[in-house]
């Protein structure tokens, strides 16, 4: 298991994720990005708040960045 | 709020003293850590806890092993509400998820008090009753407010429960408590943050401005409290201080 640190970046802000959470691989990590958006994205329709702009920046211990995940891709059309 | 014998648990530190002496050659102080289980899904109950400190979540568990907080019980109260009222048993669980301490005693033994005293008896169902509003009030919630609304409401119910501003609790916890994804937590608590209500560092969450996190909750908070004030006879000078905080001197605001 690797902790991973769930981080958003937006236009004008960086929000640090200081505790992670840990998950098999890389894989499983996006796949908690998927929900997290999904369920972050509701929330913002729901008050109707400007929904773009928003990603995932995903880092490991180290700081790296080991996935960038824009929000609007969990947004299915058809 | 002075209780008869200094006492955290509020329920213990009230009682008059003949009913507290069915208890106290039953009862003893135990400390509660983190995590520890104080009841099982659908396992008999064998105790009944009264928290002096640290608070206790009561978890409601679905078939499908999906669970969400449905309510807290610190100092304010007493865990066991189902072998109190007649079971043996409850789908729900029930675990220190701030550790503390507090007073423990057998079912068992609490249900002979209970026969003996029927002042005991109405203290504890009064209890068992404004949790049932407290339960309520959850399930209003989380069907009508947003992520926010509901974390400043489950803030304000954890720092009524507690001494010091300081909450140890993880964004992990309060995810499975609330029923949300860890991110939405973090990105909760960080709006919080930003207006100057909380801070919040890797496990800990420190109440800042009460007043201002009561305004964060709106009408998500303050039912079940003044309910409970109602119930045992505290009459708040106004509508948003909550008795919980008034155990300790601590007002709101």
């Amino acid at each position: 298991m690797t902790r991973y640190f769930f981080n958003v970046r937006s236009e004008n802000t960086y929000i640090s994720d200081a505790e992670g959470q840990e998950h098999a691989d890389l894989g499983a990590a996006k796949e908690e990005a998927k929900i997290a958006a999904r369920e972050m994205l509701a929330e913002a329709v729901k008050r109707g708040h400007h929904i773009d702009g928003r990603r995932f920046e995903i880092t490991d211990a180290s700081g790296t960045v080991c996935l960038t995940m824009p929000f609007r891709d969990v947004l299915r059309f058809s | 709020m002075d209780g008869i014998r200094n006492f955290q648990n509020h329920l213990l530190g009230s009682m008059p003293e003949p009913d507290w002496l069915l208890l106290e050659p039953h009862i003893s102080f135990v400390d509660l850590p983190l995590k520890m289980p104080l009841e099982s899904p659908n396992t008999p109950i064998e105790s009944c806890f009264f928290p002096s400190e640290g608070i206790a979540s009561v978890v409601s568990t679905g078939r499908n092993g999906k669970s969400i907080e449905v309510g807290l019980i610190g100092r304010e109260g007493v865990t066991g509400s189902a072998a109190i009222l007649g079971s043996t048993q409850s789908p729900d669980a029930i675990f220190m998820q701030v550790a503390g301490n507090g007073h423990q005693i057998s079912i068992r033994h609490l249900k002979e008090a209970i026969r003996k005293s029927p002042g005991l008896s109405e203290t504890l169902t009064k209890f068992i009753y404004s949790f049932m509003v407290q339960t309520s009030q959850t399930a209003l919630v989380n069907g009508r407010a947003t992520i926010d609304e509901r974390l400043a409401r489950w803030l304000l119910m954890a720092h009524d429960r507690v001494s010091a501003p300081n909450l140890h609790i993880t964004h992990e916890f309060l995810s499975l408590m609330l029923g949300v994804r860890r991110p939405s937590v973090t990105d909760a608590l960080h709006l919080l943050e930003g207006r100057g209500l909380i801070r919040s560092s890797r496990n800990e969450v420190v109440v800042r401005d009460r007043s201002g996190l009561e305004a964060a909750a709106d009408w998500c908070y303050g039912v079940a409290e003044a309910e409970y004030n109602r119930v045992f006879g505290f009459y708040a000078s106004t509508g948003t201080v909550s008795a919980l905080s008034m155990l300790d001197g601590k007002l709101g605001g």
